[in-house]
């Protein structure tokens, strides 16, 4: 699935991986953040979120900052531009969130 | 522990072949074109799975190889194609003169990346989806240079027969021919089963 970027619709997992960069951090804890904060529903291969990665890094929503001392891992954050996008997203779903809401629990109500 | 195999274009048989090794406690250290070395390990403590790097150049290559090895997994690099390269020139022999020798492009001979990793209970493939097309369309360029050669070198067999060419070239050249039709075969039925599977996947992803 590709971001939609006009709609502002964003994939669950381009979010995750920009959402797990507010700090800098190494592939391997963007994947284990996803995996935590999604209680391991999200589970991605490594070769999607390598490409997730290139395409966000490509967009200059995130960027590489260095290396983990010690390990040498590449490290990514998330860009000023990153942030926009990011804040822009969780305005369209709480929007969503409380058109879903009116709806399906409205209606529970007999209305 | 060597093992002598080939698998050509049948990416799954090689990818659970590996994994069957890997459950009896055989685990992967190197590659050659014909050959898979082993050392003894844990039953099942590993898993491998193969993907298709062909016509993607060298550096994100060793890119995408550097994040994996990041992620704790090891890589190597395999060749689904046997050929008469030395390092990156290869033989034309349908082109004239100096062309008949071409450098290839990208990763000649490390089509396929061997990824190990730990089998840790979850099974997550690398990717959501392989890119079948790319597989399939891979498949038939090597159908079809195989089938080439072969074809060539069945006429310089022919040739070296009837126009009284010493008898041992003759058969070098009828070996060498069979060699490579037999190539073409396998990739045809490769391809087969890759389009299948292609097939397939619309249909699952249609519903």
């Amino acid at each position: 699935m590709r971001d939609n970027v006009k709609g502002g619709a964003l994939t669950e997992t381009t979010f995750f991986v920009m959402l797990a960069l507010y700090r800098p951090n190494h592939g391997y804890g963007i994947m284990q953040f996803i995996e935590e904060k999604t209680n391991g529903r999200l589970a991605l291969g490594a070769g999607t979120l390598y490409g997730a990665i290139n395409n966000l890094a490509s967009k200059g929503w995130i960027a590489p900052c260095g290396e983990e001392p010690g390990s040498a891992k590449k490290l990514y954050a998330i860009t000023e531009t990153g942030k926009m996008v990011a804040e822009r997203e969780l305005e369209r779903l709480i929007e969503l969130c409380g058109i879903a809401r009116e709806i399906i629990e409205g209606s529970g109500g007999g209305k | 522990m060597r093992v002598f195999r080939y698998f050509g274009g049948f990416l799954e048989a090689q990818e659970k072949w590996l994994n069957k090794m890997a459950e009896k406690g055989y685990r992967l250290v190197r590659t050659t074109s014909l050959m898979y070395e082993f050392d003894l390990c844990a039953p099942s403590q590993y898993e491998y799975q193969i993907e298709f790097m062909a016509g993607k150049d060298q550096s994100h290559v060793q890119d995408y190889r550097r994040f994996l090895e990041e992620m704790g997994y090891r890589t190597f690099t395999k060749n689904i194609n046997l050929n008469f390269s030395i390092g990156k020139a290869r033989w034309r022999p349908w082109a004239k003169g100096a062309a008949q020798i071409a450098t290839n492009p990208g990763n000649y001979n490390q089509e396929l990346l061997i990824v190990e990793r730990e089998r840790d209970g979850k099974l997550t493939s690398l990717h959501t989806g392989q890119d079948a097309e790319a597989v399939a369309a891979y498949l038939k360029r090597l159908m079809n240079t195989n089938f080439y050669y072969g074809l060539i070198l069945a006429m310089g067999c022919l040739l070296s027969i009837f126009g009284g060419g010493s008898k041992a070239v003759a058969i070098l050249l009828g070996v060498l021919s069979v060699f490579f039709f037999v190539q073409a075969v396998i990739f045809v039925l490769a391809l087969r089963h890759a389009n299948n599977k292609k097939d397939n996947e619309g249909d699952i992803e249609g519903v």
